[in-house]
């Protein structure tokens, strides 16, 4: 179970350690005129080579997602199936700890409770959800594989309204609404349901319960509207996850995981923005971020960890159209880290790809570190935004990062072009690099390397869309990685500990379909294929830990009258590749068995199955609107296998069946 | 060992015992753990430059000793940290036994000048003879028995004085009871006991440790553990430890064992192994055996 110790210090670990801000494409580049206001969509010409974008009806009707936008984007092509447990996003074949999230222009160091029941921020205050599966533009840096940012919609200002939702899962509350002519409010809180039935559940004679699983998680958003182009918002936002347990018995397949265990992960978000937008398209974009974090694992008497840090976040952008056809982006962004931490258990190695990560605690090389780090890392930018003809654009960016205390730079020119065939097809293009500073305990002295360079990854991109109608398009995209100075574990294992020697390259295809044959009805149809390799220190290529070769998602929602909607998603997936175990040997001074381990992710796992149906039923009272719900995942109770559970001397095993079918029954009211 | 995941949920599905295959039940002959002694004082468990030594691995089998073959090597462990430890340079000493016996495995050595920690690796098997090694990168991978099975890979770091002293922990003979009356080593449960009847109730099976065990190094106590096997009925769990904060003195722990339910007309004997582990290469290993009898006799 040395898995389970290290995914909870991967836990503790933000999932991306930086925070940027949006720039709105749709209002600072646009060549045509303006019309603001509430209801005003201007389609802008694109900074990113691709960017998919869920919109706010889209986001909390999907099977399966229990409603949760964050879930949703598994709907889009490119974007992978996250492993039972761990929901971070997987984007063109790179690892989750490759991609940033970002939840109006704030990271957050983990996007769902418990790993993967339900995100963090409340759907429903959620705008939009845009997804750049690679080739982002130069306002989005410090990371390599592809960005998802959530953007939290302005308050109601047509009156007050409240939502309440009960389930079996979580309670939530959302209240919006004008406190002024300018200015509107709303706050939202969720808290988790699943200790009050818990303790039924559990099993007595393995743990006793000292603090049963509890999350919750709270928003407040602020905005005024300083004037028809100028607004400020202030948005505050956090969660905490809390679980502890006194097991019965020391785990037989990790003895040192006995005693006490359990976790803490809470984090306090604070964003001040200012946004401002002129008729010709010029604008600007300010955003300080405050950010806490608190970190506590424990599991058995000899693996612990305690971290806190601040990160503190300044960006700002400018846009500056120089002519109709030339707009000039300059933006600046810097992120400082303050961390304060301790660790004592097995030593740190390289996240992807490395099975000595499941033998057991017991077995591994132990460390204790306590320190501090101080991260500085400022960032500045630089784009172009040229339309050389009406069907022709083409945006030259260049990005330059520094990190400190490594001293180290990075200068990374990016490149996306777009061609309009006619009115109704596009091609879209796009080159660039990328870099990304290691993970932040691997330059800790005592467990890592201080010389690390940042990881690096060159994006390339070609794809066409086209729109049949306004009920259906279809787009079709290639798109290639190839990756150096990934950060592995060094050879030996010793110092350094961890070197840049990994390399990776990935190349696949995307189709996308999406269609609204009736007002009633939506549907969307993804596919994608996909092969995401990876080679650590010289040696083979291997298979990325999560390389999906083929994935194919389709989802349907209808409205059926009378209140009544249902829909259904089904996900047909590769299985993800496993590593062979060939056979053990007995550790005759600590009694148990190390596995010998074939080649990494030379077998798979079956593909994976699952359908999803969801059904509701709405009543209109008055006013108020109640709304009754039943999201069934994984509805068909297919199994699903996800690696393989060993006996204690690894001669035998059987698979890990995925989740079971997991009903969620609530009720809704708004209003 | 699944698959890594992130979710502290997971701790929800812990304390399932492994259900493939309960390590606690002895059902084939294995490895159950090795010690260390110096020639002359078998207290002590890390040699010194220069000392004789040797090094003995315990084997458990259904009914009792098993008969094996094996081969055995010394070497000086590589500094490889995470992986199946190896060795830096070809092995020191050799030890080999081809005819099958019920003699425990074992090497003896003298510890070389100019190391500072050893690994005793090998093969033992239930049949055939352990494969040769042809070059040291022939271990683990290639190391197996002549007929075709991989046998029973071992392998035992081994800690040298002066940089570790360490003590072998002792199992003293009226350390362990059984529901309570002491339970002493013989050779004939049957026919001088004790028994217990096959109801498929529970036995207490205790284990009294000594405080002078619990070394003190770098001003914390060494984590004693004991791992409990039998070859019939259900142990409630495989390992007890006795924490450095423990308090209790003198230490103690105990297994809960759940009897089978039937047992034939004459008693079946039932045999138990306790392996007490220092943490740091110091063990000790007890042999016990009760005499299970039909309900009602």
């Amino acid at each position: 179970m040395r898995a389970l110790g290290w995914s909870m210090l991967i836990l503790m670990i933000p999932v991306a350690v930086r925070a940027e801000v949006d720039a709105d494409p749709e209002l600072v580049e646009s060549d045509d005129e303006l019309v603001y206001g509430e209801e005003a969509v201007v389609e802008a010409p694109p900074r990113e080579a691709k960017k998919r974008t869920l919109r706010r009806e889209e986001l909390t009707e999907v099977a399966g997602t229990r409603g949760d936008a964050m879930r949703a984007i598994e709907l889009l092509p490119g974007v992978g199936r996250p492993s039972d447990g761990d929901g971070t996003p997987i984007l063109r074949g790179a690892a989750s700890f490759h991609s940033l999230v970002l939840i109006d222009g704030m990271t957050v160091p983990l996007l769902y409770h418990f790993g993967s029941l339900t995100s963090v921020v409340s759907s429903r205050l959620f705008e939009s959800v845009d997804v750049y599966p690679s080739n982002f533009g130069a306002r989005y840096g410090r990371m390599s594989g592809g960005v998802v940012e959530a953007n939290l919609r302005r308050p109601a200002m047509d009156g007050l309204h409240g939502m309440v939702d009960v389930s079996l899962i979580d309670s939530a509350a959302l209240v919006e609404g004008p406190v002024a002519r300018d200015t509107s409010v709303a706050v939202a809180a969720r808290r988790s349901n699943i200790d009050v039935y818990f303790d039924a559940f559990a099993p007595d004679d393995a743990y006793g319960v000292i603090a049963a699983p509890v999350y919750w998680d709270y928003q407040a958003v602020v905005e005024r509207e300083l004037s028809r182009t100028h607004s400020l918002r202030a948005v505050v936002f956090g969660s905490r996850d809390r679980i502890e347990l006194r097991l019965a018995r020391p785990l037989a397949s990790d003895p040192e995981l006995r005693g006490d265990a359990g976790g803490r992960i809470e984090f306090h978000n604070l964003a001040l923005s200012s946004r401002g937008r002129r008729a010709d398209g010029g604008g600007h974009r300010l955003l300080l971020g405050a950010s806490r974090q608190l970190f506590e694992q424990k599991a058995g008497p000899n693996t612990a960890g305690e971290f806190k840090s601040w990160e503190l976040t300044l960006r700002g952008e400018v846009t500056e159209p120089a002519s109709r056809e030339l707009t000039l982006v300059t933006g600046v962004d810097a992120k400082a880290t303050f961390l304060d931490g301790s660790y004592r258990g097995t030593r740190p190695r390289q996240l992807e790809g490395d099975p000595l990560l499941e033998v057991p605690n017991a077995l591994g090389p132990r460390v204790e570190v306590a320190d501090t780090l101080t991260q500085v890392a400022p960032g500045a930018y630089l784009e172009l935004g040229w339309s050389a003809s009406r069907a022709v654009r083409i945006v030259p960016a260049l990005r330059l990062d520094a990190y400190f205390p490594s001293r180290q730079l990075s200068v990374d020119p990016r490149l996306t072009t777009r061609f309009a065939l006619d009115d109704s097809t596009a091609l879209g293009a796009g080159v660039g690099l990328y870099s990304q500073a290691p993970q932040y305990y691997e330059i800790i002295d005592v467990i890592g390397n201080p010389k690390l360079e940042p990881e690096r990854s060159l994006h390339a991109s070609l794809g066409v869309e086209r729109r049949f109608s306004d009920d259906l398009s279809v787009e079709l995209e290639g798109f290639a990685k190839r990756m150096t100075h990934r950060v592995v574990t060094s050879a030996d294992g010793n110092a350094p500990y961890f070197v840049n020697d990994g390399d990776g390259r990935v190349i696949g295809a995307e189709l996308g379909i999406t269609a609204r044959p009736t007002a009633d009805t939506r549907a969307q149809l993804a596919y994608t294929l996909s092969r995401s390799e990876r080679r650590d220190r010289n040696g083979p290529w291997r298979r990325f830990d999560s390389d999906q070769t083929h994935n194919v998602v389709a989802a349907l929602h209808q409205r059926l009258g009378a209140g009544f909607s249902a829909g259904a998603r089904l996900r047909v997936v590769s299985g993800n590749p496993s590593t062979p175990v060939l056979g053990s040997v007995y550790d005759a001074r600590v009694g148990l068995y190390r596995p010998l381990y074939g080649a990494v992710g030379s077998e798979e796992d079956p593909l994976f199955f699952q359908l999803d149906v969801m059904v509701q039923k709405a009543w209109q009272l008055g006013a108020a609107r109640l709304t009754a719900y039943l999201d069934l995942q994984n509805a068909t109770n297919a199994e699903n296998a996800q690696g393989r559970a060993y006996s204690y001397d690894y001669s035998r095993s059987e698979p890990v069946r995925g989740l079971p079918i997991l009903p969620n029954l609530g009720l809704r009211g708004e209003l | 060992m699944t698959r890594r995941s992130g979710a502290l949920l997971m701790l929800a599905t812990l304390g399932c015992e492994d259900p493939l295959h309960p390590e606690q039940t002895i059902e084939k002959t294995r490895a159950i753990g090795a010690r260390s002694e110096v020639t002359g004082q078998p207290e002590r468990a890390t040699p010194a430059p220069g000392e004789s030594a040797e090094v003995v691995v315990w084997l458990a089998a259904p009914g009792g000793a098993p008969e094996t073959s094996y081969a055995l090597w010394l070497c000086e462990r590589d500094a490889v940290l995470g992986d199946v430890p190896g060795c830096s340079a070809p092995p020191l000493v050799e030890a080999r036994r081809d005819v099958l016996d019920v003699a425990a495995p074992r090497l003896a050595f003298v510890a070389p000048s100019e190391s500072s920690r050893l690994l005793l690796f090998g093969v033992v098997c239930g049949a055939g003879v352990a494969s040769p090694l042809l070059q040291t990168s022939d271990w683990p991978e290639a190391m197996g028995c002549s007929d075709g099975h991989a046998g029973g890979r071992v392998s035992f770091e081994l800690d040298m004085a002066p940089e570790v002293d360490n003590l072998n922990p002792q199992l003293t003979a009226d350390a362990l009871s059984l529901d309570g009356a002491p339970w002493s080593e013989g050779s004939d449960p049957c026919g001088t006991g004790p028994s217990v009847p096959a109801t498929g109730g529970k036995s207490r099976l205790a284990l009294a440790l000594r405080d002078a065990d619990r070394e003190v190094v770098d001003g914390v106590r060494e984590t004693l553990s004991v791992a409990a096997f039998s070859d019939a009925g259900e142990l409630g769990s495989t390992r007890q430890f006795v924490e450095p904060t423990e308090p209790t003195s003198p230490p103690a722990v105990s297994f809960a064992w759940t009897r089978p339910k039937s047992a034939p007309a004459g008693g079946r004997v039932v045999r138990f192994w306790f392996v007490l582990r220092d943490g740091r290469g110091g063990a000790d290993l007890a042999e016990r055996a009760l005499c299970l009898v039909p309900a009602g006799t």
